[in-house]
């Protein structure tokens, strides 16, 4: 990705750009696996919860977590040919 | 003149050129000074000899069908659909944002598919959309597009909501919110400092909810709980006080759980206990409607008459599941839920049915 620099007067705090993954698509609606007794889990547990099928393109697996991130970096080391998220707001 | 041009070329509106050839942006309170060939802070306005283009004009990251509670809205035209619209791009750097990937990515505004107002509304109208939803993003970036959107909505007789930091100028404001039912506006906390540290200024943010509160539009406000950064029990009295002071005690206000994004990863998710406690501060506060984002638990999300308790509207995840509104107001007591769409909404409902 070409970078410009800013030159505008204010500053803003120097962020990095989101990690690349594989090609993401947004989508409305995914489905809730964690539960609400999930929400309570300790602050240095990372649940995960998946649920895999196959459909006629291919396996599907749907994860959820209160970390994305590393739900997402779960996903991407599997290589799959898209990534479904939906967005906030 | 501004605002004009070919449509994916989209010269910019609220600038003005120095003499020595930059663009001085007035769309947001950063205010960038743009030297030719540049863009400014948002990384999605760009200065070309002289002339400042908007490059989110007709560029959406993401678009869809989606109820209006996932934005959120409780208060506002509830169980329907809003087409929800954002670009790439933002003119905050908050180092917890869960959309970062469209947020943080300007350099990619070209990127993908493009798509008019025109396009965005009929599609809209198709799905059988109440709404258009401005979102994803900070829509002042793509305020030309936004415009546009609101405008063309308006006129297929859709309303328009916008999620938004809040990050605007007056200026600006004033010709985006007469196209704007509701709104809405982040409160991400209530000291300069932590603003600083997102990029933003807290002073613009309330003038900027003052603005929306004097000009007529819904207001609902957000604040992502984060422990250790907004947490403080004095911080969330201020921002719950401010609300209920300037904005008014039925104005809703979501404390939204925060998950470990984008740079925040060793920060762990909110637990229930503080959001409970954020809760109860907003309700000492005055608030009649403090709901709970990103949080399964019951009762988190569920709307209950201000005057004698009763159950009115319940949801889960972002979904209306039961609405037992009688003409907008509490079937037990008969006082009047705040909130706009309300009646409407069971009007068509009506008219739904009698259709079948």
């Amino acid at each position: 990705m070409k970078r410009r620099r800013n030159v505008g007067q204010p500053t803003l705090p120097e962020v990095a750009g989101p990690n690349p993954a594989a090609p993401t698509r947004y989508v409305q609606h995914l489905p809730d696996l964690m539960t609400a007794a999930d929400y309570e889990d300790p602050p240095d547990r990372r649940r995960l919860r998946f649920r895999i099928g196959t459909s006629d393109s291919g396996v599907e697996i749907l994860g959820d977590s209160m970390h994305p991130a590393a739900l997402e970096e779960l996903l991407s080391s599997l290589e799959p040919e898209a990534i479904e998220r939906m967005l906030c707001g | 003149m501004p605002g004009s041009g070919s449509r994916f070329n989209f010269e910019a509106l609220l600038y003005s050129p120095s003499p020595g050839g930059e663009a001085l942006c007035a769309l947001c309170p950063h205010r960038c000074v743009i030297p030719s060939g540049a863009r400014g802070l948002c990384g999605v306005r760009e200065n070309r000899n002289g002339t400042l283009f908007a490059l989110t004009y007709g560029r959406p990251a993401a678009r869809g069908v989606e109820p209006i509670e996932k934005k959120p809205f409780f208060h506002f035209h509830p169980g329907s659909l809003a087409y929800s619209v954002g670009t790439h791009g933002c003119n905050m750097r908050c180092a917890f944002c869960i959309n970062a990937a469209i947020s943080q990515t300007a350099g990619e505004v070209d990127a993908g598919e493009t798509v008019t107002p025109e396009e965005i509304v009929a599609a809209a109208v198709a799905a059988g959309c109440d709404s258009v939803a401005l979102t994803y993003v900070e829509p002042t970036i793509f305020f030309e597009y936004a415009l546009d959107i609101a405008g063309c909505a308006r006129e297929a007789g859709l309303a328009v909501v916008m999620k938004t930091n809040g990050f605007i100028t007056p200026e600006a404001l004033a010709l985006l919110a007469p196209r704007v039912d509701a709104a809405n506006v982040d409160l991400k906390a209530f000291r300069s400092r932590s603003y600083e540290r997102m990029g933003g200024q807290l002073g613009p943010v309330l003038d900027c909810l003052r603005f929306l509160r004097a000009a007529g539009v819904w207001i609902e406000v957000t604040t992502v709980l984060i422990p250790g950064v907004n947490d403080d029990a004095a911080e969330l009295g201020d921002i719950a006080g401010f609300i209920a002071s300037e904005l008014g005690p039925d104005t809703p206000w979501h404390v939204a759980r925060f998950f470990p994004a984008f740079q925040m990863l060793d920060t762990p998710p909110t637990s229930g206990a503080l959001l409970d406690r954020a809760r109860e501060i907003g309700r000492a506060q005055g608030l009649r409607h403090v709901y709970l984002a990103n949080d399964l638990r019951p009762g988190s999300q569920e709307t209950c008459c201000a005057g004698c308790g009763t159950l009115l509207i319940r949801r889960s995840g972002g979904r209306l599941l039961q609405n037992d509104l009688d003409d907008g107001a509490c079937p037990a007591c008969g006082e009047d839920l705040a909130g706009r769409g309300l009646v409407e909404l069971r009007a068509t409902a009506r008219m739904k049915e009698e259709r079948r």
